[in-house]
């Protein structure tokens, strides 16, 4: 085998790797969609909206809401055409991990929504790991700033914009469709 | 009638055996430490004999026992064969007849004469129950009176005993004593508990029945400096547990909880668990059209351990008043989760548009002209878009009292720098507050 056609295999095989073949969500102005099984880091001042039209386009499915502290209005949940019952919301001012871990091994709800207040990569690989097993999309909500963790496989800036959602792709590496 | 007899030539806990083959048939006697009697004609429609057979001895084979399983028509037939492992009455030693005078061992006197009788029969070359049944009552009763009769008429099939009563233990426990000290922490103490849960739900599941409220107490040895030598744990079960799979986790998450703040300092000398509440439950065939039950267990099972791991408070779904006010427009509804809403209540219609967040407390902000002031921080203004909507009341609620209590709100939807979208409210002495933000 020549050095060209080594490299070529070598490229071939580490896209493959890296994009590995995933079942997607359909996603307001996204049309790339967001994979199944992947952790999700969003930031910016419409991202809330955003997952919630995403919600509302997979209505069959649970949703696990974490936070810190109540702050989500489940009024405006419900007007934006997502039904109470599927959410189940989680306050701690503790860890989240564990919450986290039981929802994600529990395969049970689809979207897990949580706070985005790790920093340790050994963590996100973790949270990975599972959300890949479960097929749960893990959503982190940041605060300011993207996280440099390799483990997040898609980073969106969703800001408001006069037509509906303005989105800054950051990173994308979660796979190709099926 | 048919009568199922499980002999055990090692002694055997025959009572707690018992309660597991309840599934099969309330009709239940046993001798103590040596036998078990199911009445399963009436059930014969529900199982076969090789069934019935095969369930069994994966019951006593899960609690390391074995037993000689024999049908008959009765409990004394049925014990001697499994006794004496025979398949045919007649080829029983004649040292059956005791078995069929007195099977469960009661009147002495009785064993006694039947002993006798049986010694003169065998000097007389009668050695099995064949030959006994052939002999005719009326010698019988010349020679050996009343028990010669009452064996014949047993051996015979002609006279039935009375299934003494037995009752499963009202309260189900499981202890383990360590002889010598026994140091563990949480895995080594999970590790024993799993054992006996297991135990515990398989007679729990015996009696159609599922665990409410646990108790688990761990008993270390007394010592001066472990104060807290005892400790009893007790498990209110937000949904009934049917297996030690989802029980384990709970348990374990307030193990790990406990032993982080007192640790087990002593050698634990017992562990004990008992039920303390059981609910009836509706056990039967797996659905194979849809995995509903399964799925509302599963459901059941997370909310039971996140509430263990937050509290009650933290774990909830929310439900929607008839309260204008974005604060009070939901509460909190803590019962089983996913479950669909009983008044359902929806003024969407009615209401504006909400925002996605809102503040714990309404933050007071100064508006000067183009600016908004948050938390002594300065944006600019996009859009304000006036009389959004307007809220007022309260005073019915504290109507003498607190006439304070009242509210009169004007909202504003206000979108500032960087396309951030607010909601604020004006009272009616033209002060301004944030209350909430969309995002």
């Amino acid at each position: 085998m020549g050095k060209a056609e080594l490299l070529r295999d070598l490229r071939e095989k580490t896209g493959l790797i890296e994009l590995p073949k995933k079942q997607f969500w359909t996603a307001p102005d996204f049309p790339a969609g967001v994979a199944k099984g992947i952790v999700v880091e969003l930031l910016g001042n419409a991202r809330t909206e955003w997952l919630l039209q995403l919600f509302s386009m997979h209505p069959e499915h649970y949703i696990f809401w974490c936070e810190r502290k109540v702050a989500a209005n489940p009024t405006a949940f419900h007007q934006r055409g997502i039904s109470l019952e599927r959410i189940k919301f989680i306050n701690s001012t503790k860890d989240l991990q564990q919450p986290l871990r039981l929802a994600l091994d529990s395969q049970f709800y689809p979207f897990i929504v949580a706070p985005n207040h790790f920093d340790e990569v050994r963590i996100f690989q973790r949270l990975s790991l599972l959300a890949e097993k479960s097929k749960s999309t893990l959503f982190l909500l940041g605060d300011k700033k993207f996280s440099p963790a390799w483990p997040i496989a898609l980073q969106l800036e969703i800001v408001a914009s006069e037509s509906g959602f303005k989105i800054e792709i950051q990173k994308q590496k979660h796979g190709v469709a099926e | 009638m048919k009568v199922a007899c499980l002999w055990f030539s090692q002694p055997a806990p025959t009572s707690l055996l018992a309660e597991l083959l309840l599934r099969f048939s309330p009709q239940i006697s046993i001798l103590k430490n040596k036998a078990i009697f199911i009445e399963i004609g009436k059930c014969r429609n529900l199982y076969s004999e090789e069934s019935f057979l095969a369930r069994t001895r994966i019951i006593l084979k899960r609690h390391n026992q074995v037993a000689r399983i024999k049908f008959g028509c009765d409990i004394t037939d049925s014990l001697a064969l499994a006794k004496f492992n025979s398949n045919c009455i007649d080829d029983l030693p004649l040292d059956a007849l005791i078995d069929f005078a007195d099977p469960f061992e009661r009147d002495e006197i009785l064993r006694k004469a039947v002993v006798k009788m049986i010694e003169c029969f065998q000097d007389l070359g009668i050695h099995n129950i064949a030959s006994f049944k052939k002999i005719p009552t009326g010698q019988l009763l010349s020679r050996f009176s009343v028990v010669g009769r009452h064996c014949h008429s047993r051996v015979h099939m002609t006279d039935f005993i009375n299934w003494p009563l037995w009752a499963p233990d009202e309260v189900i426990s499981q202890k383990k004593d360590f002889q010598v000290g026994f140091y563990g922490e949480l895995e080594t103490i999970l590790f024993e508990l799993k054992a006996q849960l297991d135990h515990i739900f398989s007679r729990t599941f015996s009696r159609k029945k599922r665990v409410m409220k646990l108790q688990i107490e761990i008993k270390c040895e007394k010592i001066s400096t472990h104060p807290n030598f005892l400790r009893t744990l007790r498990f209110d079960f937000f949904a009934p547990q049917g297996s030690s799979k989802g029980a384990l986790r709970i348990v374990k998450e307030r193990l790990a909880k406990e032993f982080e703040k007192n640790p087990i300092r002593s050698p634990i000398e017992s562990l004990e668990t008992k039920v303390l509440k059981m609910v009836d439950f509706e056990g039967g065939q797996k659905n194979i059209f849809n995995n509903d039950e399964e799925k509302f267990e599963q459901v059941n099972s997370i909310h039971n351990q996140l509430i263990e791991l937050l509290g009650t408070e933290n774990v909830f779904q929310a439900e929607l008043t008839q309260d204008r006010r974005p604060e009070k427009s939901w509460k909190k509804k803590f019962d089983t989760p996913h479950s669909p809403a009983e008044n359902k209540i929806d003024l969407t219609d009615l209401i504006p548009e909400r925002s996605t967040y809102l503040c714990r407390y309404p933050v007071k902000v100064e508006v000067t002209a183009g600016y908004i002031h948050i938390n002594k921080k300065r944006y600019s203004i996009i859009h304000w878009d006036n009389q959004i909507e307007k809220i007022n009341g309260g005073w019915f609620e504290k109507p003498v009292a607190e006439i304070q209590n009242t509210f009169d709100r004007s909202y504003s939807f206000v979108e500032i720098e960087g396309h951030q979208k607010l909601s604020i409210f004006q009272t009616k002495d033209r002060q301004f507050y944030l209350h909430g933000y969309y995002g």
